[in-house]
């Protein structure tokens, strides 16, 4: 469903409206970017599995439509095989947000269901009670995270091919923009992969931080849902060309460029993950072989518990922190003082924060209601009101006219 | 050809990077110091010990030291060739998710463990990492901007302030990436103040053996990428680690660590330098 505006601004830009002027493509461009970021900003902070997701939802399209601004700006300077080269990215980066997100939010009902929780909070350990979805869950968590070989990984490096070659050819003050542009987005990736780790690290490793430990799960048709996602996940990575190929040709009948290929990209996914994954294999191999001795945890001596554990709120506070002046966290201590003065029986904390551009736009749709409320008195419903506007708007249409 | 001799002698000679460094830098303190080649005997003892893993910990704990070290050598072919006429494409973003890969396995490897500290250590790495994506990202953006629109080759030398400002952006993040003062001490036994020390706090044995030598690895490959981006080419960029060799243990004595955060600081001035090597760039002030 969200890529319905997608759809509806390729066409205006690229088949109505094409081409579009220069400036429009930079407003898009600034806009998609700024989203990606924020959405990003607010996935790293968030402690809700689905609130996350959503908030990368928000993300990826913001990089999806900043392409898109790209694309038309090169289009307007004249540079095709750049717009078709970020057409292309843009398009398969839809496809892989349709493939890994899909799976993650699937995943979350899977969640729901098995723990009665979405809160990150409260979960914790589910790699244990949901042996089967969880790994499918990790590939759509590396996915999300851009890592390679996966698709999210190959269809991020192309938007980040076509910012780059844009940022070659644009007049200088355009190369600016290109130029922060893509220091936006290395940043918004940074921080997707921080939200992912924080996903899957919180919700499926360690032990559960509730005592209603998640039930058991059976292999059932919602592991086979989430199995083809992540095999799409794996497969449009691994060979990206299968997508690159279809995708081009559309990209192509929107720009008119055929001309379009980029050497690197089939191999690119392979060449990376290669050796990291003959690594894994080993290091798994030696450690059967070898044996591997397992001990308690190291915390100073003291117990390990459920409670020792890291939450979600603690993995992110850096993040709050040092985003403090977008973010505005609110901390709030209660304690219960029971008998004694200085020994609290329950120590309370909240930590909020705002999101600036959801109150923003609040804030907007308020005032907007506010005037058309005060704007209402025009329409009084009688018909010699009617007549005195049709009066008053022919006197200065004849008066500017003139 | 010259791609699998760098490969070799960067594989080959980057505990002895760190060996020099920690030398000099004790050097640098008043103490003797251990030999340069310490680190060899460190992963030669750390090899032959058996791995101790926190009871509980799942496969990806067992898995994480492999896949970083085949991050770390896979990051290692992708530097070009020093002195090398047409280098390998430099591929910003594929070095940068690369790193990006072997960081996310061991994290989860860390909140698997269940420890407070080791989970810490894991939210301030990613915390940093996400910082130093961008001037990561942007300074060798800069450097392949030097192309002429090609990105086939480095050529630091056609703008030697670009070059430089993109160096200093690198070796700021360099800084991060490899543990060094102001931004994690490589030598703190507090787990507290550990960053990356802490994220492997639980490691030991052989799979600790595979984590340091991919950290040496990652280090050395470092060097040759901000070599490469300062002026000269060839043997002025060997020259040029040499130099690096002995500075990056003076910016060690003379700077306290941080508070953690002030650290997002230094980011910013990376990632402001890896902007301006750019606008150098733009502005076509390649003569300078």
């Amino acid at each position: 469903m969200l890529k319905v505006a997608v759809y509806g601004l390729l066409v205006v830009g690229f088949v109505l409206a094409a081409p579009l002027p220069l400036a429009w493509g930079v407003a898009i461009l600034v806009v998609g970017l700024l989203t990606a970021f924020t959405g990003a900003l607010y996935a790293a902070v968030d402690s809700d599995f689905k609130r996350l997701l959503a908030y990368s939802s928000i993300e990826n399209l913001g990089i999806i439509i900043g392409t898109l601004g790209l694309a038309s700006v090169a289009a307007a300077l004249g540079a095709a095989a750049l717009s078709t080269l970020a057409l292309v990215a843009l398009l398969f980066h839809v496809v892989s947000h349709a493939a890994f997100k899909s799976l993650l939010f699937l995943a979350a009902g899977t969640v729901a269901e098995a723990a009665q929780t979405t809160d990150l909070e409260h979960l914790g350990g589910l790699a244990r009670s949901l042996p089967f979805s969880a790994p499918l869950v990790l590939v759509g968590c590396c996915a999300a995270a851009a890592l390679p070989p996966l698709t999210g990984f190959a269809s991020e490096w192309l938007v980040f091919q076509s910012f780059i070659g844009v940022l070659a050819i644009a007049t200088p003050l355009l190369q600016a923009v290109v130029a922060v542009a893509i220091g936006v987005l290395a940043a918004a990736s940074g921080l997707a992969a921080l939200a992912f780790a924080k996903l899957f690290g919180i919700a499926f490793l360690g032990e559960p931080r509730t005592t209603h430990p998640a039930a058991r799960e059976s292999p059932d048709a919602s592991v086979v849902a989430l199995a083809w996602l992540a095999l799409a996940c794996i497969a449009f990575g691994l060979a990206p060309a299968f997508v690159f190929g279809p995708l081009r040709s559309v990209a192509s009948s929107l720009t008119g460029d055929t001309t379009l290929t980029v050497a690197t990209l089939p191999m690119l996914p392979v060449t990376l993950a290669a050796l990291p994954f003959l690594g894994a294999v080993v290091a798994l191999f030696l450690g059967r072989r070898w044996g591997i001795r397992f001990a308690p945890t190291w915390t100073c001596g003291s117990a390990v518990t459920t409670r020792s554990q890291y939450t979600a709120t603690a993995f992110s506070k850096p993040i709050r922190r040092i985003f403090g002046f977008v973010l505005f966290p609110e901390r709030q201590k209660t304690s219960d003082l029971g008998a004694s003065h200085w020994f609290p029986t329950r120590i309370r904390y909240e930590v909020t924060t705002h999101d600036v551009i959801d109150e923003g736009a609040r804030n907007v749709a308020a005032f907007v209601q506010r005037l058309a409320r005060r704007a209402r008195i025009l329409q009084a419903g009688l018909l010699r009101i009617y007549l005195v506007y049709a009066v008053v708007a022919v006197l200065v249409v004849l008066v500017v006219s003139r | 050809m010259s791609v699998a001799i760098q490969f070799t002698l960067l594989v080959v000679l980057a505990p002895l990077l760190q060996g020099l460094m920690r030398s000099i830098r004790a050097k640098l303190q008043g103490r003797p110091g251990p030999s340069p080649f310490q680190p060899y005997r460190d992963l030669r003892k750390l090899w032959g010990k058996a791995a101790v893993l926190p009871a509980g910990s799942s496969a990806i704990a067992v898995a994480a030291p492999g896949i970083v070290f085949g991050a770390a050598l896979t990051f290692a072919t992708l530097v070009p060739p020093i002195g090398g006429e047409t280098s390998l494409e430099v591929n910003a973003v594929a070095l940068a998710l690369l790193l990006a890969l072997g960081r996310f396995a061991l994290v989860l490897a860390a909140l698997a463990t269940r420890s407070g500290f080791a989970a810490m250590a894991a939210s301030r790495e990613m915390t940093f990492a996400s910082l130093t994506e961008a001037p990561l990202i942007l300074a060798l953006v800069s450097v392949a901007l030097a192309g002429q629109g090609t990105f086939a080759r480095i050529t630091a030398s056609q703008a030697p302030l670009a070059g430089i400002l993109a160096a200093g952006a690198l070796l700021l993040v360099m800084l991060s990436e490899t543990a060094r003062m102001p931004v994690d001490n490589q030598e703190t036994h507090y787990e507290l103040t550990m960053i990356h020390e802490g994220l492997v706090l639980e490691y030991s044995g052989w799979e600790l053996a595979l984590l340091q030598a991919a950290a040496y690895v990652r280090q050395a490959s470092f060097f040759i990428l901000a070599a490469l981006m300062l002026p000269g080419n060839g043997l002025s960029s060997v020259a040029w680690i040499v130099v690096l060799i002995a500075f990056i243990p003076l910016v060690e004595r003379m700077y306290a660590k941080m508070r953690l955060f002030e650290v997002p600081q230094l980011f910013a001035s990376a990632t402001v330098l890896a902007l301006a090597s750019i606008g150098l760039r733009i502005a076509g002030l390649g003569a300078w």
